[in-house]
């Protein structure tokens, strides 16, 4: 909980997603660069409500393309 | 007070196993995207002939059985499933006279995924009430017939199996159930459903109906999958906080088996250890309303669900219906 929400949600992605967390980056797109598909982000969706003690709304989950999209999100909530 | 306990508990499953290198060739995809989505390697089917009240007869048999009861000794019996033998009467009429027990009443429940519980804890309160003794709750489901064509749900058909497993209920002096939460948002029924027959619309039914495999259900997974981890975390948290309880006290989670992923996720999100969730989807698939009796028979038959722990019983489904029971078993 204390980490910034960058590190913690690459982590999560990474360990999802099975994926190298050196090549995830802020603009890795989930369909197209890290071969996710939706199920995938809804998963990310619904450990990152968890971790940052948030609720994602389903149409802002409908609206995430990218990895930094998912911190936007978070962000915006956790500032409220 | 009175109270119930499970007494006994039993389980039918059709001989024939779907394994994904079979649906797949029939479905037009990989192996390897089936247990991606779900975490399903195999189901089984029920064969030409067998029906869905059949099938439940096989598992009341074995509950009776486990529980060291006779047949006659029933007096009442619940019957949830999604999938009938025929539109109307319900499947309990069936199961009743396939039994040969024209002494008793059964009672249809459709409640989905959810079936179970609910039904569970009507048979509990039965039994509270001094209404009925010895109550037999079962869930079982033919999902097959409309999922093995190649112009079905995909993502649908991967899912689902076939199967049935009955609880056997009985008078205690001590409580079966602690604590319980059952719920309904019918704002989402259009997500998870079948839409065929539509009463409202004349013809009910028609030939292009079938052409369009209407009668094939339909599942908005995204929609379902959320709403399923946000509320079984959430009704495993209060089902335990309701009894006094802490989520540690819970010997066993045995959560209805729709999708690995969502267990999976409800687990990680209640802070569990893997050893506390009981899964047995890997084999059997979603078989809605068994889907829970049956991973409980196999949780005892794998040593892991024993007698005076506390489980901890959650389900999700169709409806949107969910709920929560934590049971002494």
């Amino acid at each position: 909980m204390t980490q910034p929400p960058e590190n913690r949600i690459i982590d999560l992605i990474a360990e999802i997603l099975q994926r190298d967390r050196a090549k995830i980056t802020l603009e890795s797109r989930f369909i197209e660069d890290l071969e996710a598909n939706s199920l995938d982000v809804v998963e990310l969706a619904c450990l990152a409500e968890e971790e940052f003690g948030v609720r994602i709304p389903e149409a802002q989950i409908a609206y995430i393309r990218t990895v930094g999209d998912v911190i936007h999100v978070i962000s915006n909530l956790k500032r409220g | 007070m009175r109270y119930s306990r499970i007494a006994g508990m039993g389980a039918y499953l059709p001989q024939r196993v779907v394994t994904n290198t079979e649906l797949g060739r029939s479905l037009g995809v990989s192996e390897e995207w089936m247990v991606e989505r779900c975490g399903i390697r195999e189901r089984r089917y029920a064969a030409q002939g067998e029906g869905t009240a059949a099938m439940a007869a096989e598992a009341v048999r074995q509950a009776v059985a486990d529980a060291g009861w006779k047949l006659e000794d029933i007096d009442f019996i619940i019957f949830a499933t999604l999938s009938p033998d025929h539109f109307f009467p319900g499947s309990g009429v069936y199961l009743q006279n396939i039994l040969g027990l024209s002494h008793i009443a059964v009672m249809d429940v459709r409640n989905q995924c959810s079936g179970f519980l609910y039904s569970l804890v009507v048979a509990d309160s039965l039994i509270a009430s001094r209404r009925y003794h010895r109550i037999v709750v079962i869930g079982a489901e033919i999902h097959s017939h409309c999922l093995e064509v190649p112009e079905t749900n995909k993502e649908v058909a991967i899912l689902f199996g076939d199967g049935a497993a009955a609880v056997a209920l009985e008078v205690s002096e001590e409580p079966l159930i602690l604590s319980s939460s059952l719920h309904v948002d019918g704002s989402g029924a259009d997500y998870l459903k079948l839409e065929l027959f539509e009463q409202k619309r004349r013809p009910w039914i028609t030939p292009e109906d079938i052409r369009e495999r209407r009668q094939i259900p339909v599942m908005d997974g995204m929609r379902v999958f959320l709403r399923a981890v946000t509320e079984m975390t959430a009704t495993s948290k209060s089902v335990v906080e309701k009894a006094g309880k802490k989520l540690d006290d819970v010997d066993l989670v045995v959560p209805h088996q729709a999708n690995l992923r969502i267990n999976e996720t409800v687990r990680r999100r209640l802070h569990l250890p893997p050893e506390k969730f009981f899964h047995n989807i890997q084999t059997r698939g979603n078989t809605t309303a068994a889907s829970i009796p049956l991973a409980m028979v196999e949780a005892r038959e794998a040593g892991v669900l024993k007698r005076g722990q506390l489980v901890l019983l959650v389900s999700f489904g169709s409806g949107f219906t969910w709920g929560g029971a934590l049971i002494r078993f």
